[in-house]
């Protein structure tokens, strides 16, 4: 294929190729499968990356979207290479329009620059995953992301009023809007969590939150994971929504301690960072103490309340920079990510230790416990084909168990490649045609971000094993 | 746990041919052995079938006029209506979801709901909670409470739905969290049941909280102010220059809920429109907020309608289910 053509549509800076520029795209940051892109291209407007689409379809050449890269299930990989459709210079906030409470940005902008630019206004853009500081408006679009604040706030697709994007034979669509979508098919809906497979999103029209104006933060620390975790479903049954519940187990404490120079009491086995916010400080400051109730009366070992700012943010340290911590102490890291009902956290850790040690591999859990929504962190050594090996098999044997106990197989990181073959887990064959119907309504072919999301794609199977490399 | 069945015929001119499915296997026999099948008991905001304005269009004048009807249920093989089902299938107050058929009434619900201290947020009149949920859903309707309590979208995560072929499928998880593929249920909320008949939900709840004290207005097309009762003057004032009738128009469109004191709310309108110039909220504060109404095809963006379309002719190529609605002839 020649990728020369593409100089009639981009200037030559905007198209990067050879081995190394392909090698820091072949992946996201699920390491486990990779494949190389023949070409990456970097757009800086609506324009641009509709005509790259058009000159991909013209040519029957794949192309994949990519945000920061930050996806955890593969999603940006270049499954059957092609063309890799960088976001990194669509990354301009276009309008911001306080009073309407909305604002509309390119969708390569990094998710904390959405709040930055209106925070002394007193408001912020609401989903806030923990990779913020780097991940964008359109990945967090494609992946429907979350963040510790979903449990009062809502996930991404609460918070995206209308869509520009460029379907899969290169037209422009425009979806929504300021005043967000009117009557008739939901389809800001399907396009937010669609992983990049419905098209490419170019701008979006985010809404706006007002900052609360009361806030307490809490870290309590637990002896047992157990105890934690029933004060989890404790807190939730008293009919109090706090803003952000998010556990940490000793393995977190540990990487955190040692990177940081962070100290928890010795006999903690488990952290809940509990957050209330609201407009009214007196609701909020009872909020806070009908949790206090709640920890005490599950044996916490220490509760620590944040007095100024500052102390919050130190408090939200351990939760912020725990999987940046644990990439100190193995070269690899795969966070998993699974959903359960709240009411079987308990059950559902014991089943995560006991699956680990089976298969002698180290975990640590960070999570989004108020939303039932696990992540296990694997660590280890992606060089070794065995480890690798063993950590798939422990994170599908976890993932099975979230689903038999009524849960999903995704919270937030989305199936990409990694839990393709999962989804008939959870799925009857009939579903999941009713899924490839939705699908088709945007993409028909396999061009757009092929062999993603849905199981058994025609032309996908054999290019499977190719993926699964070990880290060279 | 089911509720008594209270059969309710909403349009007695079109009395005939009425079809109450027993169990979901019921409906999706139903759909298959039918090839026109008018869907749902809540209607009076769909097109062309509304007195409050539902049947008017914006011509390319600007000026709203009449626009032809749907085919009435005589033009249909039957009328189902979702009535029957309507037992609670689960309640797990520790996880705060309940999974209930699609024909139970929002008031059952609520009433049910209630003894455990959870609620549904989505804030409804009166008439509105006599409806059953899955034409709510399919409705999607604007309600006074969107500003706090968001749309069906926000409280329903898992649907089974049965689809124009009679296959029952099921998309989205118990939980209050998952990205699990194509969110099909999504796609249903607000389709007027196009695509596919909904038949069961699983639905978030949360804990039952006092009453709102701050003033809202929610418009049948769109946009939900939150104002103060100047603001409302105003907003009166706004709405009639969209009307050719303005006094029967209004008349007709405009109830208004005085929930408390400070809580002004407006549930059925009139025709509001995109492209009109924007009510000027910055005189009072007010803030736009989205949502759906009533709206026939041309009236949609293009893109829209070429999705819709599509969408259209993926779900249901023979046009059997709810023939008419959106401008689907
Ligand atoms: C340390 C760390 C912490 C994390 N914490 C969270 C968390 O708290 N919550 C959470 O939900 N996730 C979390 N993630 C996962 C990840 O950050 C999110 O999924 C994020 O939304 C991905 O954004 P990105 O810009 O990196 O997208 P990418 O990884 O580049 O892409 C993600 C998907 O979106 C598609 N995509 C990207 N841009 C576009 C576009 N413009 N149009 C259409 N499709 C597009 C891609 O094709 C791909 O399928 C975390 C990841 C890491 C590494």
């Amino acid at each position: 294929m020649d990728f020369s053509t593409l100089e009639a549509i981009l200037r030559p800076d905007q198209i990067l190729s050879g081995a190394a520029a392909s090698r820091g795209y072949d992946c996201d940051a699920y390491t486990v499968d990779r494949s190389k892109p023949s070409v990456i291209v970097l757009p800086e407007t609506t324009l641009e990356v509709a005509a790259v689409v058009r000159w991909c379809a013209a040519s029957q050449v794949p192309f994949t979207s990519r945000g920061a890269g930050t996806g955890l299930s593969g999603g940006a990989m270049p499954a059957l290479g092609g063309v890799v459709i960088s976001t990194k210079r669509m990354n301009h906030i276009l309008e911001i329009d306080l009073e309407n409470r909305c604002m509309l940005a390119q969708t390569g902008i990094a998710n904390r620059r959405l709040t930055d630019a209106v925070k002394a206004d007193g408001f912020h853009f609401a989903p806030d995953p923990s990779s913020q500081s780097v991940s964008t408006l359109g990945g967090n679009i494609g992946e429907n992301a979350g963040g510790p604040h979903t449990l009062k706030y809502g996930v991404t697709v609460q918070h995206i009023l209308g869509v520009t994007m460029v379907d899969p034979l290169g037209e422009i669509l425009t979806i929504g809007g300021k005043l967000g979508c009117g009557p008739g098919y939901d389809f800001l809906g399907l396009i937010c969590g669609s992983e990049g497979t419905l098209g490419v999103v170019t701008e979006a029209w985010v809404k706006l939150t007002p900052l609360p104006k009361a806030v307490t933060t809490a870290l309590v620390a637990f002896p047992t994971i157990r105890s934690a975790t029933e004060t989890v479903a404790g807190i939730i049954a008293t009919g109090t929504i706090p803003a952000a519940l998010e556990m940490m187990d000793r393995g977190i404490m540990n990487a955190v301690a040692l990177a940081f120079k962070l100290t928890f009491p010795s006999e903690a086995q488990a952290l809940l960072l509990v957050e209330c916010d609201g407009d009214d400080a007196d609701v909020v400051a009872k909020e806070m103490e009908s949790v206090r109730t709640v920890c005490e009366s599950n044996g916490c070992l220490e509760i620590r309340i944040a007095s100024d700012e500052k102390e919050r943010a130190n408090l939200w340290m351990v939760r912020k920079k725990g999987i940046g911590a644990m990439g100190r102490i193995a070269p690899s890291i795969v966070t998993h990510d699974g959903v359960i009902p709240r009411s079987k956290l308990p059950e559902m850790l014991d089943f995560v230790y006991e699956v680990a040690e089976a298969h002698k591999i180290g975990v640590a859990n960070i999570f989004h416990a108020g939303d039932g929504n696990l992540h296990p962190c694997f660590y280890f050594d992606d060089r070794d084909p065995l480890q690798v090996e063993r950590v798939i098999e422990a994170g599908e044997i976890i993932i099975k168990k979230c689903i038999e106990l009524g849960g999903s197989v995704s919270g937030e990181h989305g199936i990409g490649v990694e839990k393709m073959d999962l989804m008939p887990l959870m799925f009857s064959p009939a579903d999941l045609e009713a899924q490839a119907m939705c699908k088709r309504i945007f993409n028909d072919g396999m061009l757009c971000n092929p062999c993603k999301v849905l199981p058994n794609q025609r032309g996908c199977a054999e290019h499977k094993m190719r993926w699964r490399g070990v880290a060279t | 746990m089911s509720f008594e069945h209270k059969q309710v015929i909403q349009f007695p001119d079109l009395a005939q041919n009425y079809l109450f499915p027993g169990s979901q296997t019921d409906l999706s026999q139903m759909i298959s052995n039918h090839s026109r099948l008018r869907i749902g008991g809540f209607n009076p905001y769909r097109y062309s079938n509304s007195k409050a304005g539902a049947n008017f269009a914006k011509a390319e004048s600007g000026k709203l006029v009449r626009t032809e009807g749907p085919p009435t249920v005589q033009q249909c093989d039957g009328h189902v209506l979702l009535d029957k089902l309507n037992k609670v299938v689960m309640f797990s107050p520790a996880d705060q979801v309940i999974t209930v058929e699609a024909g139970i009434l929002l008031n059952d619900l609520n009433k049910y709901l209630l003894d455990s201290g959870f609620e549904i947020p989505i804030g409804l009149n009166e008439k509105d909670q006599e409806e059953c949920i899955g034409d709510l859903m399919a409705m999607n309707l604007p309600h006074w409470n969107l500003a706090r309590g968001g749309t069906w979208r926000d409280w329903v995560v898992k649907m089974r739905i049965v689809l124009a072929n009679g296959e029952i499928v099921t998309s989205g998880a118990d939980v209050v969290k998952s990205v699990s593929g194509f969110d099909i249920h999504k796609l249903m909320i607000g389709a007027r049941f196009t695509l596919g008949v909904i038949s069961e939900v699983t639905l978030r709840i949360k804990p039952r909280s006092t009453p709102k004290d701050y003033p809202a207005i929610a418009l049948n097309h769109g946009i939900l102010f939150l104002t103060n009762r100047e603001g409302l003057k105003e907003l009166l004032e706004y709405s009639k220059c969209h009307t050719e009738d303005d006094d029967e128009f209004v008349k007709h469109a405009m109830v208004f809920y005085i929930e408390d004191e400070s809580c002004l709310v407006l549930t059925e309108s009139f025709q509001n429109h995109f492209n009109d110039a924007p009510f000027d909220s910055a005189k009072f504060g007010h803030v736009w907020r989205s949502h759906v109404g009533e709206f026939a095809l041309p009236n949609f963006s293009e893109s829209d309608q070429k999705l819709m379309r599509r969408t259209k002719a993926i779900f249901d190529p023979t046009n059997k289910l709810n023939p008419g609605e959106f401008g689907f002839f």
